[in-house]
């Protein structure tokens, strides 16, 4: 448990480097400051755990060291220079009977957490895709580096997708290495561990334009989607990514507000981390480019484009090694010779739409998300922002497109494939669904409330207000 | 809009959300969410046998299951040997025991065919599984073989430590 506690740490101190970093502001509220910290930790370590790799070391206490090490002397030369990162003062006149709804409306999240650890730690790696695609992947880059790793280049392992991505099992490894053996559960404790960091960030990108209480409420009732906690300790790479896409959307979607370069540089640390998570990340890119560009366009600033080709450069850039390493891998060739992306079999269309509805239309396994999204668009359109929400809807909507896109093109048997990963595929972009509401709900909310919840933010805060 | 019909309508959106996170809850609470064949992890015994046999993989077995392999390659590597399965009837265990094994034995070697061999399916796996001798199993670091084959139309199993490894 101590090693557990200690790798905790590197999370943390790797974390507060780069929010130290990257982050726009030397004072942030407490939710937010624990949020980057804690996510810019997670993407961070499992980065660099693939770099150590590369270079012949894999997770193990002297890295884990050499992690730390590093991330403290950033951490010394940005203070030297000046950088400050300390949580704000609350100077709201938030009464206790506030903080006691607060905490009330969070207990449920609680309860999320605790069916997600369940999940996690209860058990051994037992979902078929998390164990063989991840779950081995996890003991390969434990025990060996990157280079003399066998499993990599076995031919026997062909269908286990040798080539995606590898921060999940990185950042799971980390524990093995950490503890000195092949854990069979304690390797899952880092899925709880990224779920409260989607619940973190979710929550400070809904303060953005809620009070606390209203925040509190959404994210209890996104905490225990079922479709959510199902999945997030069953060790698959799904809420990892959408912990990242929603990082990405959201300093996209701030950067909107602010023209902050800062917030496109954290968007681009998130968009590295998609890339490096799961293969959908590469498709995930394209959405982002097109987030800019919406950007751009509705804020009549042609300008703000320049930062096309840098995100592009920056977060492809990062992520060359991984590619580079992954080009040498074999490829699948039970799937690659199929796919044809200019050919559309039209005929599936409805088909592939009924069994997507099928999953999303079930209101029990989200909560109701994707009924009450669509309501609460129409029931508040002429109270609405315009930028923030046009961005959020053109994530989301793009998202479905992207997806069914996918299903379209994909050779074999589709209708199985639809099936199988629908539902898991759909929670990539249910975070950022969920904020959506958040700026839905804050159009419709009194004046006096609104102004109250402004009073509440720091001096920085993305100022996209809500009857912009 | 005037002020009093906006907070109307935002109780009405409260109210929606505050009824959904309770049903949330109740879901959760009662199982839903939950799963609650995960609780109960089973333990070593005739039930994981019978699982082995049967046709259904559920996650309430997979420790007991990871144990057996465990028990039966205590050191060194593994061949599987399927003698006489039949890949169309039987091809999701012939997959499932190679690749638990493989996972559970990790960073020991699971061997079903000759190293070089592109393995995609249970087919693939049965045409490629012919027993070696144990001069080519001593030279894989191969302890054990475990051997799955059919008895009264039932998969059985039986391991055996390979001679030429020194006790």
């Amino acid at each position: 448990m101590i090693w557990l506690l200690l790798y905790l740490l590197v999370f943390l101190v790797l974390g507060m480097a780069l929010a130290l970093a990257l982050t726009e502001s030397p004072t942030l509220p407490l939710h937010e400051l624990a949020a980057r910290v804690l996510a810019f930790g997670l993407g961070g370590v499992g980065l660099c755990w693939f770099w150590l790799s590369m270079i012949g070391l894999a997770p193990s206490r002297l890295g884990g060291g050499i992690i730390a090490i590093v991330a403290i002397a950033l951490i010394a030369v940005l203070v030297g220079r000046g950088r400050k990162l300390i949580a704000a003062r609350q100077e709201s006149s938030t009464s206790s009977r506030k903080m006691i709804l607060v905490f009330v409306l969070l207990l449920p999240a609680l309860l999320g957490l605790a069916i997600v650890s369940v999940h996690a730690l209860g058990h051994v790696w037992y979902e078929w895709d998390g164990y063989l695609l991840w779950g081995m992947k996890t003991r390969a880059v434990t025990t060996d580096p990157l280079a003399t790793a066998d499993y990599f280049h076995n031919p026997h392992f062909l269908p286990l997708h040798q080539r995606y991505p590898l921060m999940v099992p990185f950042v799971a490894a980390g524990v093995n290495g950490f503890t000195g053996n092949i854990e069979d559960v304690l390797v899952k404790a880092v899925f709880p561990l990224i779920y409260i960091a989607l619940l973190l960030m979710l929550y400070a990108g809904m303060r953005d334009k809620l009070p606390a209480w209203r925040a509190a409420l959404l994210l209890s009732l996104f905490a225990l989607m079922p479709a959510l906690a199902r999945w997030a300790g069953t060790g698959m790479a799904d809420v990892p990514l959408s912990m990242f896409h929603f990082g990405a959307v959201l300093f996209i979607v701030r950067w909107a507000a602010s023209n902050q370069p800062r917030h496109l540089v954290q968007a681009m640390f998130f968009a590295t981390c998609c890339l490096f998570c799961k293969r959908e990340g590469i498709a995930l890119m394209g959405l982002f480019g097109g987030g800019l560009c919406v950007v751009a366009l509705a804020r009549r600033d042609i300008k703000r484009l320049k930062w096309f080709p840098v995100f592009f450069a920056v977060a492809i850039g990062v992520a060359t090694p991984w590619f580079l390493f992954a080009s040498t891998l074999p490829k699948v060739p039970i799937y690659v010779p199929a796919i044809t992306i200019t050919e559309i079999p039209w005929s599936r269309l409805p088909l592939i739409l009924e069994q997507m509805w099928s999953y999303v239309g079930d209101w029990r396994s989200w909560n109701g998300l994707w009924f009450v999204l669509p309501v609460l668009a129409v029931a508040t359109a002429r109270r609405s922002g315009k930028v923030q929400i046009l961005v959020l809807w053109s994530f989301v909507l793009a998202h479905f497109a992207l997806y069914l896109y996918v299903y379209m093109i994909c050779p074999g048997n589709w209708d199985i494939l639809v099936h199988r990963t629908q539902p898991r595929l759909t929670l990539h972009v249910a975070p950022v669904a969920m904020l959506l509401v958040a700026h839905h709900w804050a159009a419709a909310m009194p004046s006096k409330e609104a102004m109250d919840s402004d009073a509440d933010k720091p001096a920085d805060a993305p100022t996209d207000a809500v009857r912009t | 809009m005037d002020e009093q019909s906006v907070k109307q309508i935002d109780r009405g959106i409260t109210t929606v959300f505050v009824a959904l996170l309770l049903f949330g809850v109740w879901h959760s609470v009662t199982g839903v969410a939950f799963n609650r064949d995960m609780l109960g992890a089973k333990t070593a015994g005739s039930a994981v046998d019978e699982k082995l046999e049967s046709d259904r993989f559920d996650r309430v077995y997979l420790p007991a299951i990871d144990d057996l392999f465990r028990r039966l390659a205590p050191d060194g590597n593994l061949f599987i040997h399927f003698d006489g399965i039949d890949p169309a009837k039987d091809g999701k265990q012939i997959y499932v025991f190679f690749m638990r094994a493989a996972y559970v034995l990790h960073p020991r070697k699971v061997y079903v065919a000759p190293p070089d061999t592109p393995l995609t399916d249970a087919e693939s796996i049965i045409a490629n599984n012919s027993l070696p001798d144990d001069e080519w199993l001593r030279l894989h670091g191969i302890h054990y073989v475990m051997t799955f084959f059919y008895e009264d139309g039932q998969i059985q199993r039986t391991a055996r430590r390979v001679e030429t490894v020194p006790q």
